[in-house]
């Protein structure tokens, strides 16, 4: 038995789930992103309280590491390190791509993922979960054009993703599938699975924030 | 136990109420960036990476764990968003699974409250607040109590010494290559005389700053300097003892508009007949000799103490937020966990407009 | 695209232009201003400020804080100066997403701000007059859905 509380600040959708294995003790999701990072904690202790048990109850702690809005992985994941610090918990990131695998075998997944800019974050995988393209941020033309080039835009596609929607003029021919943001419950089961297949002992570092930006940026002047 | 991430240090300190600090962890990104590089500021992002390690390292030091502490006091702004963020969201993570009660403290206040850490001074006395990002005069009446007198109208006075010193060739932090390099100046009269500075605001009523004019003065005068050097094509081929003296006169001149600007609010002071009269320095740029003598001098020619506090605790860093959090403990000033962040957040909100009369479009 | 110039007398007539420009903006909206040292980005943005200010407050340079927020105004008015800057990945440090998607923007250096650039966006253009201590040309160049906006209220 395994008592996780699971947390995303990561996309458009707020949302927290404290779940024993796959049953879920609560939940809670809010559309209102503006002063998450003020009320994440509260929302954290009722959502607990709910579900009758205290910080030294749980055995896991997961975030959504991004891609996604920059301020809300910062706030999600120094509150979730925090936690895990202060608590003495281990914390699992779980990436938003690892939350969309293509559901049917025979199918390419185009994964687009929401930025708020010109350039959305991007990622293509088959139906094994293979990477075919790993993750970038670009346009949607550029995309398609990287899409054509490696000889994969002719295969039946799904499209998924919380920028799904937005995508799909670009392929009319693919299917659109898991078009809502990844929510916390969904990352919670990720890292419940992580941590039954590589015991707790993979989640010994604290994990970071997965920004990803756009390819065509001025040369870094960094060391 | 306090937390400051709000510029580019991330820095963690545990002190006590009867002025010990037990802890005092600081990890300052600007020692490893080359200046021209990386913005200092916006190094901020490392804040994500050390702050958990450092609260750890701070309780390690310090021999206590988090369920002994009284309290978390985190800076909450002014600042970086992002930064301040991350310091804030650690610290209510903190005191949600310990059940400990949280203070949100405004930076400033920090440096404002800091001296009350390490010597015995009695409100109301006369702050004069000097940081990368500050220049401004107040009366602490006492926690949460500022009067404004003055500040900056353009430029904060360690932007003027950063300026400087990039005009000069000397790197980042300004304020240390400043005084290092003018330390080398064997004749500072002559030094004055020969590389003249203009003293914006000097001489004038009121107690506000401008440092603008004078950092382009700056430029002026080093640009002349190259020109009339034969042989010297840039600022790397000036003698060295150019540099030296133009910087002594740089800080001369800087020690004077920061002393005939507090002896206006000196005496704005002293109107309230405080009972133990004292002038305060703090902020990172209190940490320069000759200002401090400068100061000191003024102060004992009007009748004040002059008190500031160690350098280590002029330039950010987590022990003076704890020292405001402990100070703000006592009087029952806590904070609820919804608490929000501020970008901008003056000590005095009620101040007047500082004037802008002199400046142009 | 259209473009206009206007010739601005003094510092008091650009007060004015800023005041009628601050009438009509929005969230989400973004300036980018463009303009030599000295020849009033940040005198402009102040004038700004303070027309939707409950209350006249200080707006300093943020050549050294990298961006300013004024957050007493709704929506809040976020104040960059990127010169300092020489990554995008910086920009997003200071919070831009929030302020493009919550916020006013007002932007000096906006050429630092690469792949970032909003499509919707004014463009306004602050040159010195020649021989002339207090004029200014003001150019606005409207790009994306300013086009088709109305910038001021003749």
């Amino acid at each position: 038995m395994v008592k996780c509380l699971a947390v995303n600040t990561a996309n458009a959708l707020m949302s927290l789930a404290v779940m024993e294995d796959d049953e879920i003790l609560h939940a809670w999701q809010s559309e209102e992103t503006r002063n998450q990072g003020n009320l994440l904690l509260q929302h954290v202790g009722e959502g607990l309280k709910a579900a009758g048990l205290g910080y030294g109850d749980l055995d896991l702690l997961a975030v959504v590491t991004g891609p996604g809005s920059f301020t809300g992985i910062r706030i999600g994941l120094a509150a979730m390190r925090g936690l895990a610090m202060a608590a003495g918990l281990p914390l699992a990131g779980v990436s938003s791509f690892d939350f969309y695998a293509a559901p049917q075998e025979g199918y390419l997944n185009i994964i687009a993922l929401e930025s708020w800019r010109e350039e959305l974050y991007f990622q293509a995988v088959d139906a094994k979960g293979v990477v075919i393209i790993p993750p970038v941020n670009e346009t949607m033309q550029d995309f398609a054009e990287r899409l054509d080039l490696a000889g994969e835009a002719d295969q039946p596609l799904f499209i998924t993703g919380d920028a799904a929607e937005k995508c799909f003029p670009m392929w009319p021919w693919g299917e659109l599938a898991k078009t809502g943001p990844v929510t916390a419950e969904a990352a919670g089961r990720i890292a419940m699975k992580r941590m039954a297949e590589q015991g707790v002992e993979s989640f010994a570092e604290r994990p970071g924030p997965f920004y990803l930006r756009p390819p065509d940026v001025t040369v870094s002047s960094k060391k | 136990m306090g937390i400051e991430t709000s510029c580019d240090e991330t820095a963690v300190a545990i002190v006590t109420g009867d002025k010990r600090i037990l802890s005092h962890q600081i990890l300052s990104q600007k020692e490893h960036e080359i200046y021209g590089g990386v913005v200092p500021e916006v190094a901020a992002r490392a804040h994500l990476h050390h702050i958990d390690h450092m609260v750890e390292a701070a309780l390690g030091e310090a021999g206590v764990s988090l369920p002994d502490l009284s309290g978390v006091a985190v800076t909450a702004g002014p600042g970086l968003i992002g930064g301040v963020m991350v310091g804030v969201m650690t610290a209510k993570a903190m005191a949600a699974v310990h059940d400990l009660p949280l203070v949100g403290v405004n930076h400033l206040e920090g440096h404002a409250l800091t001296v009350r850490l390490v010597e015995d001074v009695a409100f109301p006395y006369l702050l004069l607040l000097v940081s990368g990002g500050h220049c401004q005069l107040l009366v602490v009446e006492g926690v949460g109590a500022y009067r404004r007198l003055g500040t900056t109208i353009d430029d904060a006075v360690g932007e003027a010494f950063d300026k400087t010193a990039k005009l000069l060739g000397l790197g980042y932090p300004g304020g240390p290559a400043v005084e290092r390099a003018a330390a080398g100046c064997a004749d500072v009269k002559a030094a004055r005389k020969k590389f003249p500075l203009p003293l914006p605001l000097v001489g004038r009523e009121g107690c506000d700053f401008s440092f603008s004019g004078l950092k382009t003065a700056v430029r002026r005068m080093v640009e002349l300097r190259v020109q009339e050097t034969p042989g010297a094509k840039d600022v790397p081929g000036l003698p060295e003892d150019d540099i030296a003296a133009m910087c002594a006169s740089f800080q001369l001149t800087v020690a004077d508009i920061l002393c005939d600007r507090a002896g206006n609010a000196i005496a704005e002071y002293l109107k309230g007949d405080p009972a133990a009269p004292a002038l305060v320095v703090a902020g990172g740029v209190a940490a320069n000799k000759v200002l401090r003598a400068a100061l000191e001098g003024l102060a004992e020619k009007n009748g004040l103490r002059f008190v500031a506090p160690p350098v280590k605790l002029c330039t950010d860093n987590g022990a003076m937020i704890a020292w405001a959090g402990v100070e703000r403990l006592r009087l029952g000033l806590t904070d609820a966990p919804d608490f929000p962040v501020h970008a901008r957040w003056p000590l005095d909100p009620d101040a007047p407009v500082a004037s802008r009369k002199s400046e142009r479009i | 695209m259209s473009l206009r110039t206007l010739r601005i007398k003094d510092e008091e007539d650009m007060r004015v232009l800023a005041v009628r420009l601050a009438q009509i903006l929005k969230m989400g909206d973004v300036l980018a201003l463009r303009g030599d040292l000295g020849a009033g980005k940040t005198s402009f943005t102040r004038s700004l400020v303070n027309a939707l200010a409950p209350s006249e407050e200080e707006v300093p340079s943020p050549t050294f804080t990298l961006v300013q927020v004024y957050e007493r105004q709704k929506p809040a008015i976020w104040h960059f100066d990127l010169y300092r800057i020489e990554e995008e990945q910086d920009i997003l440090e200071l919070g831009w997403e929030d302020a493009i998607r919550f916020g006013v923007t007002v932007v000096e250096w906006p050429e630092r701000l690469g792949s970032l650039m909003p499509k919707d966006r004014l463009e306004i253009d602050i040159q010195f007059v020649p021989d002339s201590e207090n004029e200014r040309d003001v150019s606005f160049v409207p790009h994306g859905r300013w086009v088709t906006r109305r910038m001021t209220d003749e």
